[in-house]
């Protein structure tokens, strides 16, 4: 799904913040906020006070002097930029949660469902052959 | 002696001379992370987790000699992601040789047989193939199926060239020792140089959090492995690192002494956590708030951490700080045969 179109959508993966929004209304929620997108495995979108918007990855956030740090996807590659912090009035998490889905349990669960699927493909053909 | 006794006698004049400056923070292995693009993801790894503009960054050769020069370290470990995706890690390590650093090109071994005409066996350079267990437990560690083998191949392939080559195997929670002392005879009797070990710590982007050992763990289950260890196994470790896991002697974290550098910059504070991004060496060095971090320091995110990146260069920092301390080394050599 292209990123702009995930905007609005609210979070659809349990434990992760994919799709939700911070607002920034004074300097300890935007200090919050620019902190979890730091913390954040994914692209968000920063609304910047005049209504413009940068969309990237955070890769460092210094509280002083009130700096983020972002990469800003261009084509395939991405280049780095610098925002004041007291411009963002909004963070929205709105790339794809990179590391939701990928658990250990998760591969686990699908590993097990996959050999329940040869078992069940085993005993179909040995069915059909008569030796079951 | 698994180790060149050129490399243990660069380590050993290197921290002496650190010793003689009265230099307290210095770097002992550069973790240099020339990109983050893997061809596995790992349920453990933290490294891999960012979206594709950020996987397909690399960091030139040009970056890679700079961050080598600039912090100095005598060892340069090339980990990532998969190092041997980067279209130019030939030419990386060509250049880490040139300046005499001893590398570690850390590797999952899938690309190793295909590219391994690009690079030449030298002293300088170990290819350290990541193996979690035997079969069974590394494929399951790596999500994949088949790993184990291809690896095994690939190590094969490389001893049989004259590199030389150590695995690397990180142990999670619900390991069993039994398995692990198997693993190690598999491992020597391929002939491999040595083995690394540690614990896996938590990542704070990792996606898995519910596998990694407390200390207490951590301790019983590395003394279950090597109380009572053959004396065929080989370990590329520090053997005071080795009596640290086992709860035999203890160590303060010492985060600065293997420094990382990637796509972001100079890594804060530490290679696992990711607390920000500074520019330069020096930066790091002086800006960071070393107290906060370690086990004395009540930092929650290094409480269980038990890991190599912290331990292994206050073990080694220990073996040069005392006459004590390098009886203990002595000692501990001996009866590790490293």
């Amino acid at each position: 799904m292209p990123q702009a179109d995930k905007h609005d959508l609210p979070t659809h993966k349990p434990g992760s913040i994919e799709g939700t929004t911070l607002a920034c209304s004074d300097a300890k929620t935007r200090r919050d906020a620019l902190q979890t997108a730091f913390d954040y495995r994914g692209d968000v979108t920063l609304d910047l006070a005049g209504g413009e918007q940068v969309v990237g990855f955070v890769f460092r956030y210094d509280e002083k002097p009130g700096q983020v740090h972002l990469f800003v996807a261009q084509g395939k590659d991405s280049v780095p930029q610098i925002l004041s912090a007291d411009r963002v009035t909004r963070v929205r998490f709105t790339g794809e949660d990179t590391a939701f889905g990928k658990s250990w349990d998760d591969w686990t669960a699908k590993a097990e469902k996959e050999r329940l699927k040869e078992a069940e493909r085993l005993a179909r053909e040995s069915a059909a052959r008569g030796e079951l | 002696m698994p180790v060149p006794v050129s490399q243990a006698w660069t380590v050993a004049s290197y921290v002496l001379g650190q010793k003689l400056r009265g230099n307290k923070r210095y770097p002992l292995v550069l973790m240099l992370e020339p990109l983050f693009r893997c061809n596995l993801a790992c349920a453990g790894c933290g490294k891999i987790q960012y979206p594709d503009h950020i996987l397909n960054k690399r960091l030139t050769p040009e970056q890679c000699w700079a961050a080598a020069d600039e912090c100095g370290a005598p060892m340069v470990s090339i980990p990532g992601g998969e190092p041997l995706i980067h279209p130019e890690i030939d030419k990386i390590v060509e250049g880490l040789v040139a300046r005499k650093k001893y590398i570690y090109l850390c590797t999952n071994a899938l690309l190793l047989k295909r590219k391994i005409d690009l690079f030449k066996p030298t002293k300088f350079l170990t290819f350290s193939v990541h193996m979690d267990g035997l079969e069974a437990e590394h494929d399951a560690a790596v999500c994949r199926d088949g790993t184990y083998n291809i690896a095994v191949e690939a190590i094969k392939e490389a001893v049989k060239r004259g590199f030389r080559v150590t695995t690397n195997t990180t142990l999670f929670e619900g390991t069993n020792p039994g398995r692990v002392r198997l693993f190690f005879d598999e491992m020597m009797k391929l002939g491999v140089e040595g083995m690394m070990l540690s614990p896996g710590y938590s990542y704070q982007k990792a996606p898995d959090q519910e596998h990694f050992l407390g200390r207490d763990r951590t301790k019983k289950l590395f003394h279950q492995i090597l109380a009572n260890r053959k004396k065929s196994w080989k370990f590329n470790l520090s053997p005071n690192f080795l009596e640290f896991l086992q709860g035999n002697v203890d160590y303060e974290c010492t985060p600065w002494g293997n420094p990382t550098y990637n796509i972001f910059g100079w890594q804060k504070p530490c290679y696992l956590l990711q607390e920000g991004y500074v520019p330069t060496f020096k930066e790091l060095i002086e800006d960071t708030e070393w107290d906060k971090y370690g086990h004395k320091s009540g930092n929650e995110k290094c409480r269980d951490c038990m890991v190599h990146c912290g331990y292994e260069p206050s073990s080694v920092d220990d073996t040069f700080g005392s006459v004590a301390g390098f009886a203990r080394t002595v000692k501990s050599a001996i009866a590790y045969g490293t």
